[in-house]
């Protein structure tokens, strides 16, 4: 007979075989094309080399971390107002707002980026209201830029922002801002001062997800950034399937990698300085 | 320090009456308790006072001014909720300072006086605490040290003792009497736990269904409830339809002396103690009953007594020592019948 301990191992061994074959070693094979190069025997950082020398791959890590920082900032900001007049709608208003907050999830990044190009081509619909208006004599190029990629992925990973908002706002107590009132906070100050302290739990796990998110997103940056704004993300596709230079592409992949876990340990760090008066 | 008035408020939810015309004063420095059944209006009330709900019609009072446009922010009302609401992220001494800090108090005036205030309530050295390191009571001092500490004109408490558990509630109970003897403060309670109103208050108002039944001293409401609704719901265990003869009740045919300025003929309800009702012993009672039940409740034997009175077998309560059976003759003193209006 095998002990309790045996059978368990026994029992999870294929989902450790599948895991191992289908995530680890395609992630070690690109750790260690990453430090080849076809020219040279044996390793080398040669390919680092070429992106630090390399004027487009220094901007394109730079834009990487701009759009996602002003990405979550962005969902910050309309994240709150939104999770605050959800919670306070009624029954019935909510049963109409979670599918309208939640549909956009359902549907595909790409149509969603499509839907964007419509609204942001020089004939889109943005542009033919400020013609119409006499606000611009022509029309504004929007279309394949950063401000572009910011606004689809900012609508995008809004829900991610607004759900965790929701999830440690609702679990505050009602009275708590009664309370705060009662003690001669207006309601400005009674936002600042317990609604955001409150929300601080749910501020971190929104922010972890939608920087993640806006960090590694690959179809938006694609369509709505193009050529003109590269991300690392549209960077490796380019070097992978334009170039074929699969060390290069492995090498960017490297840097993405370690940028977001530099962030999930920022984030960490920050939380458990801030979640020490939560627990 | 304030008087509270609460005049003719009226408030609606829609098509929804959650309080009509409730009427009620509570003066300076005294204890005020609005007692009812959960959904009688009474925390609407309470709410109306702190100005989170704004009244359809009618008046809020504080020194006989009214406040209905002032906003909760600038009333100075102290409130306890019945969960607290301690702020979780905040040690007790930021708790209870929060209000000071809202009064652009400087730091050692604020330190001073959470100090005093967490020492009144009895948490002398619980100021870097959190919340969640509290037990119930703890918490409960601290909310009341935070309502308190900002020197309100009235403080409000919402089922101040109903998250406790039996023992601390009693310990609780004379801690906020004492408290609140001490600070002088006028405080409106709101309790669906008739004792706690009882032991508690200088005054008590009634409600049920929206509607202010009865205000009054609590040996006012023991002795003479107005109405059925009052009458059950302080304890009293028999209750029937009755008329008002000349000089006392019908209950069913059987002619009872009583004390009341009725008019004869008109439907009334009579009521009655279970400890009032007395033995007539072998000489002739008034009526006669046939014990159907009977419980022990250690100080007390309580018996249903099937009577002509009512259908329902009528409450009897007997010392311990006193054991009945079989068929029984049973009196009731004039003064022990209250006259109620029927509902």
């Amino acid at each position: 007979m095998l002990s309790a301990t045996q059978r368990n191992w026994a029992l999870s061994l294929p989902a450790f075989v599948i895991v191992g074959l289908l995530a680890v070693v395609p992630a070690v094979m690109m750790l260690a094309s990453a430090f080849t190069s076809p020219d040279i025997e044996g390793f080398t950082l040669a390919n680092f080399e070429k992106l630090w020398n390399s004027k487009l791959a220094f901007q394109a890590f730079w834009r990487t971390i701009r759009v996602a920082i002003i990405v979550t900032l962005i969902t910050i900001v309309l994240g709150y107002p939104l999770a605050i007049g959800f919670l306070r709608a009624g029954p019935r208003m909510q049963s109409i707002l979670l599918p309208m907050l939640v549909f956009p999830l359902m549907v595909s990044v790409v149509v969603r980026a499509y839907g964007w190009i419509v609204v942001l081509s020089p004939s889109g619909i943005f542009n033919q209201v400020l013609l119409g208006l006499g606000i611009v004599a022509s029309p504004v190029d929007l279309l394949y830029s950063e401000t572009a990629v910011i606004l689809g992925e900012s609508q995008l990973l809004l829900p991610y922002m607004v759900l965790s908002l929701m999830a440690s706002l609702q679990k505050a107590e009602s009275n708590l801002e009664e309370a705060s009132m009662s003690l001669g906070a207006n309601p400005v100050t009674t936002f600042f001062r317990i609604v955001i302290p409150i929300s601080v739990p749910g501020l971190l796990t929104g922010t972890l997800l939608v920087f993640a998110l806006a960090l590694t997103a690959f179809a938006t940056p694609l369509l709505l950034g193009g050529g003109r704004a590269p991300l690392l993300t549209t960077l490796i596709y380019s070097f992978a399937f334009t170039t074929f230079d699969w060390s290069a592409a492995a090498a960017v992949g490297l840097v993405l990698v370690i940028l977001a876990l530099a962030f999930v340990w920022l984030q960490r760090w920050v939380g458990q300085k801030v979640m020490k008066s939560y627990e | 320090m304030s008087s509270v008035e609460v005049r003719n408020l009226v408030k609606k939810y829609g098509d929804f009456t959650a309080v009509r015309d409730a009427s009620f004063r509570a003066e300076t420095g005294s204890l005020i308790s609005i007692l009812g059944p959960s959904g009688c209006g009474k925390t609407t009330t309470l709410r109306a006072i702190a100005g989170f709900e704004t009244a359809t019609s009618g008046d809020i009072l504080l020194d006989d001014k009214p406040v209905n446009d002032i906003p909760p922010w600038r009333r100075n009302i102290g409130i306890v909720f019945q969960s607290y609401a301690l702020f979780p992220f905040m040690t007790v001494a930021d708790n209870v300072g929060y209000g000071l800090k809202m009064r652009k108090m400087d730091r050692d005036q604020i330190a001073r006086k959470t100090d005093d205030a967490l020492n009144r309530v009895g948490l002398p050295d619980s100021h870097l605490k959190y919340p969640r390191q509290l037990s119930g009571g703890q918490r409960q001092r601290v909310a009341l040290a935070r309502a308190l500490v900002i020197e309100p004109a009235v403080m409000l408490l919402d089922e101040p003792l109903s998250a406790l558990d039996a023992k601390l509630r009693d310990e609780m109970r004379f801690e906020l009497k004492r408290i609140q003897r001490q600070s002088g403060v006028t405080t409106l309670l709101v309790t669906h736990d008739q004792e706690e109103a009882f032991t508690l208050s200088d005054q008590i108002v009634v409600m049920n269904n929206a509607v202010v039944k009865q205000v009054g001293s609590p040996r006012e409401i023991w002795d003479n409830p107005n109405c059925a609704f009052v009458a059950d719901f302080i304890g009293i265990e028999n209750i029937l339809p009755a008329e008002r003869t000349t000089n006392g009740v019908r209950i069913a045919g059987h002619d009872f002396a009583a004390l009341s300025d009725a008019a004869p003929g008109s439907d009334i309800m009579a009521a009655f103690r279970s400890s009032d009702l007395e033995l007539a012993g072998d000489e002739a009672g008034q009526f006669a009953g046939q014990v159907v039940g009977e419980a022990y409740t250690g100080n007390y034997n309580v018996y249903q007594v099937q009577t002509g009175l009512s259908e329902a077998p009528i409450i009897l309560k007997t010392g311990k020592s006193q054991r009945l059976s079989g068929t029984i003759n049973l009196k009731l003193a004039p003064d022990r019948i209250k006259i109620l209006e029927r509902d």
